[in-house]
């Protein structure tokens, strides 16, 4: 039978629901010779910041049960590189590109997306990482404080008409206040979760194994967290949701989308299994066909 | 340097085999791996159906039959991934990427110093087995706690010229660490400190290494750990600090073997 994986988030039109995660997936072309990336629904990038960024010292990855920890530190080639060097390859493929957005003061992410919105077409949306530290408010997460969230998201409103995703942090007391400051703000869509923030310590030298002594937690362990999450927020808010955190299979994919997730990022699985995006995206329309489902959008929600 | 096409695919174990009580190797048959691997590039290795171990784990090249269609490698177990890849039989099947970053650079070189740390020598095997197939005179030093740690001599000798041992404790060879052992070897010898130094071992014996290098005004390259996600320039994951400490390479894609006077060895 027929099935249709195309879903509509807004004004954002995805051929189908699987994208993937920010930080996971370099620039796409890092994984063009493993995927065919026009089968995806699309591409997030690695968050771009003003300037280019060297990173945190190492340690930045240490596995942990369940899952990995990271501190990159936004490690990036900047804004006018990322134009001149990664926008060619991307401006070529026929998925949706959605570039992710990260900075150290509201200014910064201003300033970041209008770069981005002189440069040439090729952008189908932005995600804004809202899990960085604000430098005026001592490096308290931006995303933690509803507040700031609003503020953001209506400044950037203000710069661009593309789909704007506003990207959710767990480490917060209530995910549902922070999506409702984001969809006052004005986006478009909501993406959750970013990273759980997490530790590992070596016991044997009596100290942190990462350089920043704390990181960002994500992988399978994260699944049930994140399916929380986005249930909340599908309670809480009217905005389409990306659902995101230690997607592996098929059946995680669906879990998301009955929790709530009009679609789903792939993350960490991406650096296990470098195929896993485009063989998800064969699963799914396998299964719809196997369960006569006509459009994949009818699993969004579909808990009883 | 040439960097052939990465495979991703699966491979069944041959052929496992301990060298002592931590170090044991792992063959794989693996044909057009091994044609495209060359000495010091890494396979990222994950055991098929095995759930509790998440990433893959990066494992230099320590062997590879390009005739016959194999791939080896040498194996010491540090933690859960390293005990666990022990634990299999032959047959079991391993999912490999690969080959990975860039390897030795030994095109102009006609004389050459390997040296060796413990569990460093996997990669050092294969480099003397090109080196001495390309008419390179290769001596060979190389360095373990003691002598129950000693391996890969049989292995060796065919392909170097010399083949000296330190041991920290003195139960075999020269009594010390092995650059201390290098250092007696080429104190006076004009030829030798003409030669370039090809090495990999835990970070503070090429720290100390480097600093020879640096007094006796040899060239060297060198092959570094870091801890990897995904070992393709992706994760931005595996940091070297440059030697003036204004940015850093990734271990996976610039690396893992980088020159000296490139890199800093962080402590
Ligand atoms: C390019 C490269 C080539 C390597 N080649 C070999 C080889 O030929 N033979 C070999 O035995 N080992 C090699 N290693 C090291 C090997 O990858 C690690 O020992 C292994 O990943 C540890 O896994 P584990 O699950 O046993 O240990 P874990 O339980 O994960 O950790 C145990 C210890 O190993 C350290 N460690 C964890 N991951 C890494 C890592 N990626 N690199 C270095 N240290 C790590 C941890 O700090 C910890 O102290 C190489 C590493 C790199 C980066
Ligand atoms: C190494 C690493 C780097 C990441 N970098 C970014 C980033 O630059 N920007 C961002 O918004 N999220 C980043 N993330 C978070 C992921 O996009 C995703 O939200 C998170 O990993 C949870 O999904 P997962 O469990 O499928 O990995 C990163 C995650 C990892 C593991
Ligand atoms: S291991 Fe991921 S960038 Fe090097």
């Amino acid at each position: 039978m027929q099935t249709s994986l195309a879903v509509r988030l807004g004004k954002l039109e995805l051929k189908n629901p699987i994208l993937t995660a920010s930080g996971t997936f370099g620039y796409g072309q890092e994984f063009d010779e493993f995927v065919d990336l026009n089968r995806l629904g699309g591409i997030i990038t690695k968050s771009v910041t003003r300037n280019a960024r060297i990173g945190n010292p190492p340690h930045r990855i240490v596995e942990v049960p369940g899952g990995l920890l990271n501190s990159i530190g936004l490690a990036n080639v900047g804004v006018e590189s990322f134009i001149s060097d990664k926008m060619p390859f991307l401006r070529t493929l026929q998925c949706r590109k959605i570039v992710n957005i990260a900075g150290e003061s509201l200014e910064e992410f201003a300033e970041v997306l209008t770069k981005l919105e002189e440069s040439p077409e090729g952008i189908d949306g932005y995600e804004v990482n809202l899990s960085c530290p604000n430098v005026e408010e001592g490096g308290r997460t931006f995303g933690k404080d509803p507040k700031q969230v609003f503020l953001i998201t209506q400044a950037l409103r203000k710069i661009t008409d593309r789909p704007l995703i506003v990207k959710l942090t767990p480490d917060c007391s209530d995910i549902g206040q922070l999506g409702l400051a984001a969809q006052e703000g004005g986006a478009d869509i909501l993406s959750a979760i970013n990273t759980f923030v997490g530790m590992a310590i070596d016991s044997r030298k009596r100290k942190p194994v990462l350089g920043t002594v704390t990181g960002g937690f994500s992988g399978p362990a994260l699944k049930s967290l994140a399916l929380a999450k986005v249930y909340e927020l599908g309670q809480t808010v009217s905005l389409p949701i990306i659902g995101i955190g230690g997607i592996f299979t098929l059946t995680d994919v669906i879990e998301f989308l009955l929790a709530g997730a009009s679609a789903v990022q792939i993350g960490t699985a991406n650096y296990i299994e470098p195929r896993i995006s485009e063989r998800l995206v064969d699963q799914l329309e396998g299964y719809c066909q196997e369960n006569s489902i006509a459009s994949v959008s009818e699993l969004v929600g579909a808990l009883e | 340097m040439r960097e052939p096409g990465k495979l991703l695919c699966e491979a069944a174990v041959i052929d496992i085999k301990w060298l002592n009580d931590s170090y044991y190797t792992l063959r794989f048959h693996s044909p057009e791996m091994a044609l495209r691997s060359s000495p010091g590039q890494f396979v990222n290795l994950k055991l098929s159906n095995v759930k509790d171990l998440l990433l893959r784990r990066p494992m230099s090249i320590y062997r590879c039959g390009k005739k016959e269609g194999w791939l080896e490698f040498l194996l010491k177990i540090v933690g859960r991934g390293t005990r666990t890849f022990s634990h299999v039989q032959p047959g079991d099947e391993f999912g490999l990427l690969g080959p990975l970053g860039r390897g030795f650079d030994f095109d102009d070189v006609n004389d050459a110093i390997l040296v060796v740390g413990g569990i460093g020598i996997a990669p050092l095997v294969f480099l003397a087995e090109e080196m001495h197939a390309r008419n390179v005179n290769v001596r060979f030093v190389q360095g373990f706690v003691s002598q129950s740690e000693m391996c890969c001599a049989e292995e060796l000798t065919p392909f170097v010229e010399e083949l000296q041992i330190a041991t920290d404790d003195g139960s075999y060879g020269f009594h010390g660490d092995v650059v201390g052992l290098l250092r007696e070897l080429i104190r006076g010898k004009a030829d030798l400190t003409g030669a370039e130094i090809f090495a990999c071992g835990p970070n503070v014996m090429m720290r100390s290494l480097a600093e020879l290098c640096v007094q006796e005004n040899m060239k060297a390259q060198f092959s570094v750990e870091a801890h990897m996600a995904c070992g393709f320039g992706v994760c931005v994951g595996c940091p070297v600090p440059l030697h003036n400490r204004s940015g850093y390479y990734l271990a996976c894609t610039d690396g893992p073997v980088f020159r000296l006077g490139d890199i800093d060895f962080a402590d």
